[in-house]
């Protein structure tokens, strides 16, 4: 008899041990409700805990959910839902914030300014140049450099910053070592949309004379508002083979997020003037979040300001010298911010 | 039917008695053992700090173990590696665009996992037909998933636990075994609360790890189980049939659960064999 209740009393346990770790609302915890009240509430609450720009940017945010949140009802489509959380988006006015929504009906929002594309054509260049080399493929080369014809002006051009720092720290290298003899060279930063902070930073510092700052960035790290990591501190420091002649850097609303880092380092060299437009304005690295219907949301969870603490997110650096290329000029042939900088080098 | 009876009978106790006599002359323990084992499972993961959904991952795996007994004490050191897709059942199949008019891409992320440990066990009791060992077992796991939700998400653990294994002889060929383990401290890594890890002049791994804090078990619960069973094919092998469960939960930066649901069907090879009379 002791036996028998023994032995139910360890088959109940079983059973029921089996159920309860079977069950996944207990051991995982609640999913939240897809419908389109849920979505929007949690995509607003988590720009709320995790947005890093609230304070640059002098938003309040509780006052967007009030202006947007009666907007919604659970009777709305996928796209009139879309339609309200765009909006809503908007008013961050953030290059690095995007929203996108799957087949069938892709949809994406973004929600930054966005600026006449064709400003700038490699194309256009490449004829200039007398000798050139390349890495990546010939169509779209990730680092090609060369000599403008009958000058000893060097070109040094970079698609984007992608790739991990190494890459940078070997091709650029090898571009600058073959540039070496140039008296000046074009830094072309008008194709850098983003890639890697720390990539950024590798290349800038082939140009350094000097180790100084010119970046502080800090991350949200609660849900508390303007709860921040403490500031990361980013310096250029001079690198064996650096090129410390006279630069013309090229940016324009093409040069973005990683790009618009290089160009804060870069101004900190002292060899080095920018020519052409303002950068995009987008700094913050950013990560991206799943709402409950299976969006995906892009949000900048960072603050990234220059050496003296200023922002410029949703602004972008200032050249020293404003050429903005139209896109009409380009598809002329004109590259007006090219040729100015060989004007002012060629005055040197 | 009653002469094949009467056969089976006979060699049933010729077998019987010359097991029972050759146990009673001399015994051989295994001073060692290794294991190979092939692992299927279920991991299910409700990470918030990822997404609001639960992930499922139907994943297979390896799993490489090398147990030294001797006298009283067990040492052992083992490997683990697993992979499978991870997919949100609530969410089905999803396919998105960069842009618009872009190529669609289906967003089913892999997830890597795998573990190192050591472990130490000294035994409680040991009596012919039942033991059980109590000890320590110090492990890492790591976790690495490309694009849930379109972000990289890693965790990495090493904790130190306290385990307890039961073990029940059912004659010469059969056995069961239970483990029980349960983390009493660990340095834990996970993506931080903005998502990002990015430092100047360091590799995204060594940030990754310089996030790692000490947590121990009012923070941290990670209670597992395994039952086996093992049956003993020949003097130097054994087949054992595994069933193993976890569960996870921790807080920080926000909260994460996460179970494992796992079978393993392994070879034992049993070598060092000391003699007992």
């Amino acid at each position: 008899m002791n036996r028998f209740i023994k032995t139910s009393f360890f088959t109940s346990l079983l059973v029921y041990g089996l159920g309860l770790v079977s069950c996944n609302e207990l051991m995982l915890g609640k999913e939240p409700s897809r419908i389109p009240i849920s979505t929007f509430e949690y995509l607003w609450s988590t720009f709320n805990d995790h947005y890093g720009l609230f304070e640059v940017k002098q938003l309040d945010w509780e006052e967007i959910h009030a202006e947007f949140s009666g907007q919604v009802s659970n009777q709305m489509s996928d796209d009139e839902l879309f339609d309200v959380c765009s909006e809503m988006l908007s008013r961050l006015n953030d290059g690095h914030v995007w929203l996108v929504k799957p087949n069938p009906g892709f949809r994406r929002f973004d929600s930054g300014p966005s600026y006449p594309e064709g400003t700038f054509d490699l194309d256009l260049i490449r004829e200039h140049l007398s000798e050139e080399t390349f890495f990546g493929p010939t169509e779209n080369p990730l680092v090609l450099f060369g000599r403008f014809k009958n000058t000893n002006i060097g070109y040094l051009y970079l698609d984007h910053l992608g790739e991990a720092p190494g890459f940078y720290e070997k091709h650029v290298k090898t571009a600058l070592a073959e540039l070496a003899n140039t008296d000046e060279l074009i830094l072309d930063a008008r194709g850098i949309e983003g890639g890697d902070d720390r990539s950024a930073q590798v290349v800038a510092s082939f140009f350094a004379k000097e180790t100084k700052l010119y970046m502080k960035t800090r991350f949200k790290q609660s849900a508390k508002p303007a709860d921040f990591s403490n500031w990361i501190l980013w310096e250029v420091n001079p690198k064996s083979g650096a090129y410390t002649k006279p630069v013309v850097l090229l940016t324009d609303r093409g040069t973005g997020s990683a790009g618009e880092t290089f160009t804060l380092a870069m101004r900190q060299n002292e060899t080095v003037e920018i020519i052409g437009n303002f950068t995009y304005g987008a700094f913050s690295d950013n990560p991206k979040w799943e709402l409950p219907n299976g969006w995906i949301v892009a949000m900048s969870t960072g603050d990234f300001r220059d050496q003296n603490g200023n922002s410029y997110e949703g602004i972008g650096l200032e050249p020293d010298e404003l050429i903005a290329n139209t896109p009409g000029e380009v598809s002329e042939g004109t590259d007006r911010a090219l040729t100015r900088a060989l004007s002012i080098l060629l005055g040197n | 039917m009653n002469k094949l009876f009467k056969s089976l009978l006979a060699a049933g106790c010729l077998l019987g008695g010359t097991i029972l006599g050759f146990s009673q002359t001399q015994k051989e323990n295994p001073g060692a053992e290794l294991t190979v084992t092939y692992l299927r499972g279920t991991q299910k993961l409700h990470d918030l700090q990822a997404s609001p959904m639960i992930y499922f991952t139907d994943y297979n795996g390896l799993n490489l173990d090398y147990k030294r007994m001797k006298g009283h004490n067990r040492w052992e050191f083992g490997l683990e590696a697993k992979t499978g897709s991870m997919r949100a059942p609530a969410l089905g199949e999803r396919e998105f665009q960069f842009e618009e008019g872009g190529g669609g891409f289906l967003l089913i992320p892999s997830q890597y996992f795998g573990e190192i440990r050591a472990g130490y066990q000294r035994s409680l009791s040991q009596r012919e037909n039942l033991e059980s060992y109590l000890g320590i077992s110090l492990r890492d796991q790591v976790h690495y998933a490309d694009g849930l939700a379109m972000n990289t998400w890693a965790m990495n653990q090493l904790g130190l636990a306290i385990r307890y294994t039961h073990l029940v002889k059912l004659g010469t060929r059969h056995q069961i075994i239970g483990d029980v383990q349960l983390p009493i401290i660990s340095i834990i890594a996970r993506m931080p609360y903005s998502n990002v890890v990015s430092q100047p002049e360091k590799s995204q791994f060594k940030t990754f790890l310089k996030e790692s804090t000490v947590t121990t078990a009012h923070e941290l619960q990670q209670p597992e189980i395994r039952v086996a069973y093992r049956y003993r094919l020949a003097h130097r092998s054994s087949l054992e049939l595994n069933y193993a469960y976890d569960w996870m939960h921790y807080s920080k930066p926000q909260p994460i659960k996460k179970t494992n649901h796992e079978l393993g069907l392994s070879w034992v090879y049993h070598f060092q064999f000391s003699h007992i009379n």
